[in-house]
C-alpha cells in the first residue's frame, strides 16, 4: 500500500492481532497527528498530490524519454 | 494534338491541379526562427512563436501537430486515471487482506488462551501448580511480548510515513522560498 494513502496510521498485521488480545484500553489504535486542522488538511492534500503523481509517474515509465534540445 | 495544344494542356492541367509534392516530416522542416524540442523521437515546435514559424513555412502542419498532441494528451490522461483506478482498487484489497491477517491473529491468540486457561486451570486441580503457572505465564508473556513488539513496529511505521510528507513538505517550501 502506498504511503501517501495510508499515512495517517500503520498497517494492520497478524502480529498485531495477537496483541490485541491484551489491548484492553486500544491503546495501538493510533493515527499520525497534525499541531492543527488547516495543517492536516493540507498535508491531506499533499499525500493525494503525492499519490496521483506517482500514479502518473508509473503511467509514463513504459515509454516516457525525457526531453531533449534540438535546433532546426 | 500539336505541340502547341499540348503545350498549353499542360499549362491548365498544372494550374487547376499542382502536382502532388511529396510532404516532408515536421522535423525536416528548417527556416528562419523555428526552433524545436524532441520528444520520443518527435521534434515539436518550442513555443507559440515556433509554431507560427512552422505555419508559415508549411500551412496546417502546427494545427495537425497540436490536434496530435492534444490526442496524446487526453490517451495520457486516460491512461494515468486507469493506473489510478487500479491502485485504488489493489489498497482497498491490501487494506481487507491485512485486517483479515489481524483478525486471524486474534483468533489464534485467544484460541492459544482459552487453551492455555484450561490447561493450567486442570494443571493446578491435580496438584501440578508450577506446570500451571509456568503454562498460563508463557502463553501471556508471548501475547504480551507480541503487543509490546506489534506497538513499536506500528509506531516506527508511522514515523517513516509520516517521515515522507514532511519531507515532500520541506520539498514544497524549499520551492516556495525559490531555492
Amino acid at each position: 500500500m502506498s504511503e501517501y494513502t495510508s499515512f495517517l496510521f500503520a498497517r494492520s498485521s497478524f502480529l498485531e492481532g495477537v496483541g490485541r488480545v491484551l489491548d484492553l484500553g486500544a491503546t495501538m489504535t493510533l493515527y499520525n497527528t497534525s499541531p492543527s486542522a488547516e495543517i492536516a488538511d493540507a498535508r491531506a492534500l499533499l499525500a493525494d498530490r503525492l499519490a496521483l503523481a506517482a500514479d502518473s509517474d508509473a503511467a509514463w515509465s513504459e515509454d516516457h524519454v525525457e526531453p531533449q534540445e534540438a535546433q532546426g | 494534338m500539336s505541340n502547341r495544344k499540348k503545350r498549353r494542356g499542360d499549362r491548365g492541367l498544372s494550374r487547376a491541379n499542382p502536382p502532388l509534392q511529396p510532404v516532408p516530416p515536421a522535423g525536416q522542416i528548417t527556416g528562419p526562427g523555428l526552433s524545436r524540442i524532441q520528444i520520443n523521437n518527435v521534434f515539436l515546435p518550442r513555443s507559440a512563436a515556433d509554431y507560427e514559424a512552422l505555419d508559415r513555412l508549411d500551412p496546417g502542419r502546427a494545427a495537425k501537430i497540436l490536434q496530435l498532441q492534444e490526442e496524446m494528451a487526453r490517451a495520457n490522461l486516460r491512461r494515468e486515471e486507469a493506473q489510478t483506478t487500479h491502485r485504488i482498487a489493489m489498497e482497498s484489497k491490501q487494506q481487507a487482506h491485512d485486517q483479515r491477517s489481524a483478525m486471524w491473529g486474534q483468533v489464534a491468540a485467544w484460541s492459544i488462551a482459552i487453551s492455555a486457561l484450561a490447561g493450567a486451570t486442570y494443571l493446578g486441580a491435580i496438584g501440578q501448580t508450577t506446570a500451571s503457572i509456568g503454562m498460563a505465564s508463557s502463553v501471556v508473556g508471548a501475547i504480551a511480548l507480541a503487543f509490546i513488539q506489534s506497538k513499536r513496529s506500528n509506531a516506527a511505521e508511522r514515523i517513516k510515513k509520516m517521515e515522507v510528507v514532511a519531507e515532500a513538505e520541506r520539498g514544497l517550501r524549499r520551492i516556495g522560498q525559490g531555492q
